[in-house]
């Protein structure tokens, strides 16, 4: 069975993906679970950022 | 890399359950090499304690005996010679050496290892002992802890557990859009209330918003940018004039009020929760040890698993008396005190929301209230909520505690009991009426009114509008993210199942084999499979073909012997395919398991797909010892005569039929070597008749004699062979014997005496004839097969095959 780190370590080289998702997403694996809470954090991060400008 | 383990020369147990002085040794070392090992022992001759050892050294603890409450100081044996209990096993291959684990009576759950035992664990992911209690556990466990058994021996726990946290995490990105949505939802009604438009119509707000500015003769706006000032342009034009300002505050100051009330009495749950908590904190000195509860557990366990004990496992005070008692009623005052800091909790949880919510109502109310002019008419009622919100907060600071931190002294009735909060309860129709005085007053001039309508309109225009536009901003952002996420997430389970899948396929491929190998006789029965759920509820199921349709869960149509067909292809499936650098196995009386007819074929699945793997099969059933020593004569045979006490099980050279016989001779015990042999043959013309499909004379008692069987062989073999045959010759002459017709009438008999000599006599000549019908390559005798046409009688493997030309010569 592939180990899940390594699949996306792939996914990200492979250029298929969106790169700040990928990062983050493969950022959040450990060695045996994926940190929803996180990434869910930086997910509002991103959606706050800079709204107000035009 | 991985290493294997090569062979085991060795495993030597001391002291351990049945097993006690001196060490019993199995010995797999054979003329230069090493074998497998086959062991025949009664009931109660303490074969099983051989693989409760193996399991201990390989799991740390016996899973069987756990279930039935039996805990490590069941391991020892009780006459165990200095206290000394351990198991040793040597392997060829010297990274793995010696490994060795002995009780220890200091740490009965911690044994001590010498060698490498981490590196053989890691080369036996799935367990490589069965007993015949073990067998159909599997088949009967549910299938979600299937599942776990399967995931945890396959090693895809930790994808399939990723996967779903992924999945988990789309579930929340969709749950954030769909909030999203309903919150611009909100914003778009707050903006329709006032514009039956779609807020995304930029030009048709600044078209609506310059016709109210127009009315007023404030300067309209040319840019969408310039939306946002609209309100403060307003606001100018209001506070040039003194009474449409105060118009302005006072409808504001309503809707505050509005908003604030109505406002949640709870004085009462306040003071009950007070008398519970003081009387619940009088019993401080108890309260602290709730947490000990574990230990209390825990130290029970100790207690029960102590073969002695005077001393408490937890103060390490002597006690005289039943400790187990005594800890127990600890335990249960406990237990009543746990019960009660439950409910306070629970109530506290509830009361701090409800202050929650008041104190957020109030904080909101407070500026706005606190308006310059308006302040005079309001003066008390500021001052009491002003009061309000700082001894709310106070008790909410002091109840944000678990119940053990908060102080026994602690006040929270007092805080909320109060003249202010009474009073600001009871003064809401006052307050209303009061407010709607002043609004009526101010509204009188038409003018006026109309500028102050206008502005709220304005100000909820620009206000919903700018927070649809911000929330609308998120959700385009927050659609991107999910489709991307959706994208990788669709692209990593389909990698999973893949890899799941395929390892499935090999295991499932195994399970076919094997199985069909056992109920090859039942032809109705076809493809077993392992389907596996691997979404939010994983599971395993097993499956198979029966009469042509798929049955799920397959225990709903099969026998228990075929169930049992299912759960051991599982276990050989799982080593073949988990298990690739040990090739080691433990079957421990699995044939009772079977029916009769299947034994064989058991055998038939060992030599076909385990020749590679070197086996250690305990079994207390003769017939079963005779087939396998047939089929692996290359084996070392061990027979344990019975079971000492003191010793454990007596050891000696097992023998296969003909050995015993020989003993029997040697020793002059006629009709004890008759009645071995009359029941050795009686089986293998069984097998005989079986293979050449020979018709033998019915009886409804379904028991043969050796004369009709040996006739019906007999017959059978000329039909096919011929009279001029040599081997029928050989066999024509056996039955012609007179000592062989003799013992055929009377070998039951014991009254009627034969000699050793005779009895000798006739097995030597049996002896003979048995050769001539058995494969000296496969060990299996010769069998009737018709194909292409042709009639064939030959071994399986065709090898010896007595109807070649050779033999008419």
């Amino acid at each position: 069975m592939e180990d899940p780190a390594q699949w996306f370590k792939e996914a990200i080289d492979s250029g298929k993906y969106k790169k700040d998702i990928i990062v983050k997403m493969s950022s959040c694996i450990s060695e045996n679970r994926f940190d929803i809470t996180n990434f869910m954090s930086w997910v509002s991060e991103q959606l706050e950022e800079d709204l107000d400008e035009d | 890399m991985r290493i294997d383990m090569g062979e085991i020369k060795n495993i030597t147990i001391k002291g351990f359950r049945g097993i006690n002085t001196p060490p019993l040794e199995l010995d797999f070392k054979k003329d230069k090499s090493t074998q497998s090992m086959m062991i025949y022992g009664k009931n109660g001759s303490g074969k099983s304690s051989i693989v409760d050892a193996w399991e201990w050294l390989h799991l740390g603890k016996i899973q069987h005996l756990a279930r039935e409450d039996a805990r490590e100081n069941a391991y020892q044996h009780k006459e165990a010679q200095n206290n000394q209990t351990w198991i040793e096993v040597d392997f060829t291959k010297e990274e793995l050496g010696k490994i060795r684990a002995e009780f220890d009576p200091r740490h009965k759950t911690m044994p001590k290892i010498e060698g490498n035992l981490s590196a053989m664990t890691e080369l036996i992911p799935a367990p490589c002992h069965l007993r015949y209690r073990d067998l159909n556990d599997f088949v009967y466990e549910t299938k979600a802890r299937k599942y776990e058994i399967l995931a945890s021996q396959m090693g895809f726990g930790n994808a399939v557990d990723i996967q779903n946290q992924i999945r988990t995490g789309a579930n929340q990105l969709n749950k954030k859009l769909e909030d999203l949505q309903k919150e611009r939802d909100i914003f778009k009604e707050d903006y329709q209330k006032v514009l039956r438009k779609d807020p995304n119509d930029k030009e048709k707000l600044m078209e609506t918003l310059n016709t109210i500015l127009n009315r007023h003769g404030i300067a309209t706006i040319t840019r969408t940018a310039e939306i946002k000032d609209c309100p403060e342009k307003f606001r100018e034009q209001i506070e040039k004039d003194d009474k449409t300002r105060r118009l302005s505050q006072w409808e504001n100051i309503q809707d505050t009020v509005n908003q604030l009330y109505p406002l949640k009495d709870i004085r009462l749950k306040i003071s009950k929760f007070q008398k519970s908590f003081t009387k619940f904190k009088q019993d401080e000195e108890s309260i602290s040890k709730i947490i000990l509860l574990d230990l209390y557990e825990k130290g029970i366990e100790a207690i029960d698993s102590l073969a002695k004990y005077d001393t408490c496992p937890l103060c390490d005070q002597p006690y005289e008396g039943n400790l187990v008692e005594h800890i127990k009623s600890k335990q249960s005052h406990l237990d009543e005190l746990n019960q009660r800091r439950n409910t306070l909790e629970n109530e506290r949880g509830a009361i701090l929301l409800s202050l929650s919510n008041i104190i957020e109502k109030i904080q909101k109310a407070k500026p706005l209230l606190e308006e310059k002019e308006p302040k005079l008419k309001l003066l008390q009622f500021n001052k009491n909520l002003k009061k309000v919100f700082s001894q709310l907060r106070e008790c909410r600071e002091e109840l944000d505690k678990n119940i053990e931190s908060i102080s026994k002294e602690a006040d929270f009735h007092t805080k909320v009991n109060t003249t202010e909060f009474k009073s600001l309860i009871g003064s809401e129709p006052k307050i209303k009426g009061s407010i709607a005085k002043q609004v009526e007053k101010y509204q009188e001039d038409e003018s006026k009114k109309a500028l102050v309508d206008d502005f709220q309109k304005v100000s909820t225009l620009v206000e919903s509008f700018g927070k649809w536009t911000r929330v609308n901003k998120k959700i385009s952002r927050l659609e991107k993210i999910t489709k991307a996420y959706e994208k990788i997430e669709d692209d990593y389970i389909k990698v999973t199942q893949k890899n799941i899948q395929c390892s499935f396929n090999t295991l499932s491929d195994h399970l076919k084999t094997f199985f069909n190998t056992i109920e090859k006789d039942t032809t109705v029965l076809d493809d077993p499979k392992i389907r596996l759920f691997t979404e939010r509820d994983k599971a395993v199921e097993l499956e198979i073909m029966f009469g042509g349709e798929r049955i799920s869960p397959a225990y709903k149509f099969l026998s228990e012997s075929q169930l049992n067909s299912f759960g051991l292809s599982i276990f050989l499936a799982s080593i073949r395919h988990l298990n690739p650098n040990f090739k080691f196995i433990i079957l421990d009386d699995i044939i009772n398991s079977f029916d009769g007819y299947k034994r064989p074929y058991i055998i038939d699945l060992l030599s076909d797909h385990f020749s590679d793997y070197q086996i250690l099969l305990l079994t207390h059933d003769l017939i079963w010892l005779d087939r396998l020593q047939k089929r692996f004569p290359q084996w070392i045979r061990k027979h344990f005569l019975r079971w000492d006490y003191a010793i454990g099980p007596i050891m000696k050279i097992g023998k296969n039929s003909y050995e015993q016989i020989e003993e029997f001779v040697s020793e002059d015990k006629a009709t004890e070597a008759g009645q071995k042999f009359g029941i050795y043959l009686e089986f293998i013309l069984q097998e005989l008749c079986e293979n050449l499909e020979a018709s033998v004379k019915y009886n409804r008692r379904n028991e043969y004699n050796l004369s009709e069987l040996f006739q019906a062989f007999e017959v059978r073999f000329r039909k096919k062979l011929g009279l001029t045959h040599p081997v029928f010759k050989q066999i024509s002459g056996f039955g012609n014997d007179r000592g062989f017709r003799n013992f055929c009438a009377h070998w039951k008999d014991t009254e009627i005496p034969y000699t050793s000599s005779e009895i000798s006599n006739i097995v030597e000549k049996w002896k003979d004839v048995e050769s001539e019908l058995e494969c000296a390559k496969c060990h299996r005798f010769v069998r009737y097969e018709k194909s292409d046409g042709f009639e064939h009688i030959s071994c399986p493997c065709r090898k010896h095959n007595l109807t070649d030309p050779k033999y008419y010569k």
